[in-house]
């Protein structure tokens, strides 16, 4: 088995995307301004994460026109929920292994070093 | 409704032949209904070092950080506070109907009937302010707090408690969980405990209704109250 942090994925290591993908996949669907708003980021910055996401195929975003206003509509697909999961997974381990290590590294200060 | 609707990347031009720029939305400024980030949520998104050098501490706070996001969209999305209001006042309403006409078997089934006919007024209420706010909930949290409410009311029934009270109190305590509202959900649940204590104590139904209902929607109103207060 891998160590966890070589199964990290890269597109979404970066905190801002990961950010958008846990409120795509948290949500059906959720629009530009509420995620702007729900991760405090710049428009720009935004738009910037969101297309690296849609290229790599982990989120749909669909333009819509509501009367003569345009909206923005992010979903997480299929591949970019299994991402996300696969990526929590490899933190929780990373987080697991060090908890497994600290209290062996109490017990015996050598082995740790050794 | 959608004049048009296209699929394409962000930048690539949301009008045919125009650009799209997301400032100009409906919505451009800061939309109420979406909680903003603050420090208690995890704070502001975590440094990335690279993958490689990715330490416990490192990934221990990307998880908080995603935690935060996603108790964000979920009260987004549940909006426990607006729940606590409607259903404790469904509850206030139903003991003082009980109250006035006692006749409470009766009084239940054309309560739930009502509840039944205007549900689909309710669905879309709910799509509409989902659109309005730019946020449409995924079915499976609506769903766990109503297996919740129905799993209480279920269980209130066997114990020979008030159904509607237990039912409310767990969907509202269930929903401000997941939204990580937790002074709503303990409110819920000393509201829910405290009645159906009250009414084991000899307290009559519709008393116990009327508290328990005012005291879910107090809670409910004293958090948006707090809410708006800080916006």
């Amino acid at each position: 088995m891998s160590h966890p942090t070589r199964r990290l994925d890269p597109v979404i290591h970066q905190p801002t995307r990961l950010g958008i993908l846990t409120a795509a996949a948290e949500t059906k669907r959720i629009d530009f301004v509420s995620l702007r708003d729900l991760l405090d980021v710049t428009d720009g910055n935004l738009s910037r994460h969101l297309t690296t996401l849609e290229n790599a195929g982990y989120i749909e975003i669909e333009k819509a026109f509501e009367g003569r206003r345009p909206r923005t509509w992010i979903a997480a697909t299929p591949a970019g929920r299994k991402a996300l999961a696969a990526e929590i997974a490899a933190l929780r381990e990373i987080v697991g292994d060090a908890d497994g290590r600290a209290p062996a590294a109490k017990r015996s200060p050598r082995a740790a070093t050794g | 409704m959608h004049a048009h609707v296209e699929r394409h990347g962000i930048g690539s031009g949301g009008r045919p032949g125009g650009r799209h720029d997301d400032r100009t939305d409906d919505a451009g400024a800061s939309r109420a209904g979406v909680p903003r980030q603050s420090p208690a949520d995890g704070g502001h998104a975590p440094s990335a070092p690279p993958a490689s050098d990715m330490s416990a501490s490192d990934a221990a706070s990307r998880l908080r950080y995603m935690d935060g996001v996603r108790a964000r969209a979920r009260r987004a999305v549940l909006v426990p506070a607006v729940v606590a209001v409607a259903l404790g006042a469904v509850v206030a309403v139903h003991g003082a109907l009980i109250a006035l006409w006692p006749h409470a078997a009766l009084l239940s089934i054309a309560w739930l009937a009502c509840l039944v006919v205007a549900r689909p007024g309710f669905v879309w209420q709910r799509r509409r302010l989902e659109r309005r706010r730019g946020l449409l909930g995924r079915r499976r949290l609506r769903v766990a707090c109503a297996v919740a409410g129905t799993v209480a009311a279920v269980g209130a029934v066997v114990a020979s408690a008030d159904p509607l009270v237990s039912a409310a109190a767990a969907s509202v305590a269930l929903a401000a969980y997941l939204g990580d509202v937790p002074t709503v959900a303990i409110a819920a649940l000393v509201a829910g405990v405290a009645g159906e204590l009250a009414l084991v104590d000899g307290a009559s139904r519709p008393t116990g209704e009327l508290l328990v209902g005012a005291g879910l929607a107090g809670a409910g109103l004293v958090y948006l109250a707090a809410q708006r207060g800080a916006a």
